[in-house]
């Protein structure tokens, strides 16, 4: 099957490792991966801040590059709500309306994906390792990330006290009000930590990123390679190695 | 005029932007009330600290009435002036001194109010207390213990009952009745740092007899 | 601990980060919300045909928003017809002049009342203090926070920010009992309350309550408490006053009994709270008691003008419940005090915005992490999230937010998108120099200091391309 992976912007320059392991996982399980060039921000940033206008104009960018007709992969989540979220930026009727249900119609969440293919979802991977899984809100309460994880063999799955509740990121909420969010991100951590896991794991790059980023700077995250997105997690219990590298190295 | 300008614009709202309503599901099929019925609001009463005591005949009504007063340690009662038929109350706690309630004030002296429930739901063991001249409101507000008597026959389901045992009530000008009680157990509260304490204005103990024959 | 008055929801923000750095607060908030949400999620657990129900009461109110004029004027109707005096006020000051003037009319030297959140909206009290009457707020919890002179913290628990010594120590200044000790238990604390109380309902003039539901069909008012204070406002003194915001209608009885089977299990995980009320009318001439006189006043203060906007009327849904706040990460750690108004958590976020000046409330949007807990916990299927997203539209209209805007501008350019981070990689790849960047707020320095960012690395795309060069060559 050919499928259109579509890169978030923070994979695409911060967080590259994600991408190429669900680049790997996804060939590895017999889909040809394009990547359109020309990909920059699906318009969330701005469609949460109330910039509707600049929102509009990013949907109409990711409309051009996902033209192709085809199943479009996006290993994030928000991301993928947001092009779920394009028709409610155009006036029904127009081309650019029936465009957006039209590519909206045709993305999915890298793990909803890779849970719909055939073999689902036991693919014969292994990893020994204590995961404990962040949700993420953004997920809408999908347990593919669940479903897929709990199938890998040797692998077991943690989950916080309070498994969906929000790691306190909310993009420019985050900026906007950084002592709450702090507060959010602290809870979720020492949550995570309590599982006394190997591994930190998300199907959100943005949460992902929030996490680590905090339990590293605060000197709590022994050694590389411990926060991973499901992607990488796949990755290695297929193929036994992170193709992009560890997050953090 | 305030009126006139909230509902015209409240029109050209609608107007603006209408609001059409989904037809809703169709409501759940109600318990049924079987021979179980007194089990199941025993059951329900039981978490709220209510307990249920069934009466086969008048004569244990009157014994369990005279029981309860005697535990709460009532030396004096109020009660609805039309209580359901062959019962005597008045007998029932005759060691207690019986006051009128006239009116709050009255009423707030009282230990004990008697009424009785024009139905019970078997859902949320709710009472349903309708005030009316011989049936003052405050008789199972003001006094520390509440004693409510349950015919057999007003057992009901739930909530969605209500409105039609209402339209029964209704009076010759249509109009409903003034003031329909729902009891649920006792007066509570969790203000203070979430700790339950039962009785803060309304009664802290209610007690039902369940009226186990066909009145 | 000790509130004051003086929060605002102008400084939404800085109460809500000084609100976060309050340990005993959070502590407290943490207790009490997972408490309400902990009862909530046993009581929904055992509903049976819980979406169905849920269903039904969202169809009630939107049946009642979707014929609101016509309702009212039939509740208009209705309730004259059973005696009761209809009043309609355009906004608080109308509101405050209307109740004020019942309390003169029937020389009210005491006032008592249930608790009410739009009779707070309007700040009633003061205006009623004004008359020259004592006014007591009879709820326990708005009791104790009135005493304290401080705003109610929690639509269901006014005062779940004070502990018992807190309580007693007022108790002790307030009500003139000199002995009380701290370590009064708390069912000593509540009989306090309660001998205090009654001596004020038994010598009222005046009542005064909020509404829960008012039936156009048959113009009754329904209140739901557990405590039994409402009953007593309704029932000893000679005058009644309800006020209710004009969204409260429903259209029957069966509308309002499909929303009472869900209010007390979605508020508190009560099957029914202790005490309904169905008033319809002041008492009969042959009664012994309730109110005498009673006033129904229906209150606009700014919904009306929301009825127009598909989207933001959805909050006119709310039954005020309360759950939507106790499922919220940010009110489970700023708690209700930081919105700096009577409505708080996400629906009162919503609320404040659409009825207070805009110029006040532009932060409060804001203060949301898009989670969706409380479009999730919501019985009436209110989308919370998109009525936020819809409010920072408005706020925007034109002038997005900074960084938005500028990452917006880069983003809908694909060129200058990787001019700018291929410029930032060479310079900064750690991203260190971040959070000193001129212009910049003050929120991406503190995220940058309390997290340590990913930095930029060689792209994904030349990753990839690399990659599949080389495979091609092998």
């Amino acid at each position: 099957m050919r499928i259109q992976l579509m890169i978030p912007c923070l994979v695409e320059d911060c967080l590259p490792e994600i991408g190429l392991a669900a680049v790997s996982v996804l060939e590895r399980l017999g889909c040809a991966v394009d990547h359109p060039q020309g990909q920059t921000c699906c318009g969330q940033m701005a469609f949460k801040t109330g910039d509707v206008a600049g929102a509009r104009a990013q949907a109409l960018h990711s409309l051009e590059i996902f033209a192709d007709t085809g199943a479009v992969v996006c290993p994030s989540g928000s991301c993928t709500k947001m092009l779920r979220t394009y028709p409610q930026l155009f006036e029904p009727g127009t081309r650019d309306h029936a465009r957006a249900v039209e590519l909206a119609g045709r993305v999915s969440e890298f793990c909803e994906f890779v849970l719909a293919l055939p073999g689902a979802p036991d693919f014969g991977g292994e990893l020994k390792a204590r995961a404990a899984l962040h949700r993420s809100c953004q997920l809408d309460g999908s347990d593919a990330p669940q479903r897929l994880l709990s199938a890998v063999r040797g692998l077991t799955l943690l989950e916080p006290e309070r498994p969906e509740r929000c790691c306190g990121f909310g993009g420019l909420f985050s900026l906007q009000f950084p002592a709450v969010s702090e507060s959010l991100l602290e809870d979720k951590a020492s949550e995570l930590l309590a599982l006394d896991p190997d591994l930190l794991v998300s199907a959100e790059p943005s949460c992902l990123m929030n996490i680590s980023g905090y339990l590293s700077r605060n000197g709590r995250m022994t050694g590389p390679g411990r926060a991973l997105h499901v992607a990488q997690v796949l990755d290695l219990a297929l193929n036994g190695a992170l193709t992009g590298g560890a997050l953090w190295s | 005029m305030s009126r006139t300008r909230i509902l015209d614009t409240l029109r050209a709202g609608l107007a603006a932007a209408p609001l059409s309503v989904p037809e809703p599901p169709a409501r759940p099929a109600s318990l049924a009330v079987g021979p179980d019925a007194w089990a199941l609001l025993a059951a329900v009463l039981e978490p709220l600290d209510v307990r249920l005591r069934v009466a086969k005949n008048p004569a244990e009504a009157a014994t369990h009435v005279a029981d309860i007063a005697r535990a709460r340690g009532a030396a004096s009662y109020a009660r609805w002036q039309d209580m359901p038929a062959g019962l005597d109350m008045d007998a029932a706690l005759a060691g207690l001194t019986r006051l009128s309630p006239d009116c709050c004030q009255a009423l707030a002296q009282v230990d004990l109010g008697l009424t009785f429930a024009q139905a019970a739901l078997l859902d949320s063991g709710s009472l349903v207390l309708i005030a009316g001249a011989q049936r003052p409101r405050s008789v199972s507000l003001l006094p520390p213990t509440h004693v409510c008597l349950v015919p057999r026959a007003s057992l009901l389901p739930d909530v969605s009952a209500l409105p039609e045992l209402l339209s029964r009530q209704r009076g010759p000008s249509g109009l409903l009745p003034s003031c329909l009680n729902l009891v649920t157990g006792p007066s509570s509260t969790a203000d203070i740092e979430l700790v339950l304490v039962r009785g803060v204005h309304g009664p802290g103990a209610l007690d039902i007899v369940g009226l186990d024959w066909d009145l | 601990m000790v509130l004051t008055s003086t929060f605002t929801p102008r400084n939404f923000r800085e109460q809500s980060e000084r609100a976060s750095h309050d340990a005993t607060l959070r502590a407290v908030l943490d207790h009490a919300t997972r408490y309400f949400m902990g009862k909530r999620g046993a009581a929904l657990e055992a509903f049976a045909d819980r979406d169905t129900h849920f269903a039904r009461a969202r169809s009630a109110r939107l049946t009642a928003l979707s014929r609101l004029p016509d309702l009212l004027e039939q509740l208009e109707r209705s309730a004259s017809a059973a005696g009761t005096k209809v009043h309609w006020a355009a906004d608080a000051a109308e509101g405050r002049a209307i109740v004020t003037g019942i309390a003169k009319g029937c020389g009210a030297k005491v006032v008592v009342k249930g608790k009410s959140m739009v009779t707070e909206e309007i700040a009633l009290n003061p205006a009623l203090e004004a008359t020259g009457a004592e006014v007591w707020e009879t709820d326990l919890g708005e009791f104790i926070v009135q005493l304290a002179g401080e705003p109610p913290s929690h639509i269901i628990a006014p005062c779940i920010h004070k502990s018992r010594a807190d309580v007693a120590a007022l108790f002790r200044e307030k009500l003139g009992l000199a002995d009380l000790s701290d370590s009064a238990s708390i069912p000593e604390l509540t009989l306090l309350a309660r001998r205090a109380l009654r001596e004020k309902f038994l010598a009222a003039d005046l009542g005064v309550t909020g509404v829960n539901m008012a039936v156009a069909e048959s113009g009754s008012v329904i209140l739901v408490e557990n405590e039994g204070n409402i009953r007593m406002s309704t029932t000893c003194p000679p005058v009644h006053v309800a006020v209710m915001s004009l969204e409260k209608v429903v259209a029957t009885l069966e509308d309002a009994a499909d929303l009472l089977r869900v209010l007390p299990r979605s508020a508190t995980g009560q099957k029914m709270s202790s005490y309904v009320s169905v008033l319809t009318g002041p008492r009969r001439a042959d009664e012994l008691d309730g109110a005498r006189e009673a006033h129904l006043v229906i209150l606009d203060n700014g919904r009306s003008e929301v009825l127009a906007d598909p989207v933001l009327r959805e909050a006119l849904l709310c039954f005020r419940c309360g759950a939507c706040l106790n499922s919220c990460p940010v009110y489970q750690t700023i708690g209700g005090h930081a919105y700096g108004s009577v409505y708080s958590g996400p629906i009162g976020a919503l609320l404040s915005s659409l009825l207070l000046p805009a110029e006040d409330t532009r932060d409060l949007p804001f203060g949301c992490t898009m989670c969706g807990a409380c479009k999730k916990t919501c019985p009436l299927g209110i989308d919370h999230p998109n009525l936020m997203l819809r409010l920072r539209e408005r706020v925007c209209a034109g002038k997005p937010h900074f960084i938005g805007a500028a990452h917006a501008f880069l983003a809908s350019h694909p060129l200058a998108y990787r001019l700018a981070v291929g410029a930032a990689r060479a310079v900064d790849p750690r991203l260190d120099l971040l959070p000193r960047l001129p212009g910049l707020p003050s929120g991406l320095a503190s995220f940058v200091e309390s997290r340590q960012p990913p930095g930029l690395k060689s792209s994904f795309s030349a990753q990839l391309r690399a990659g599949r060069k080389k495979q091609g060559g092998a």
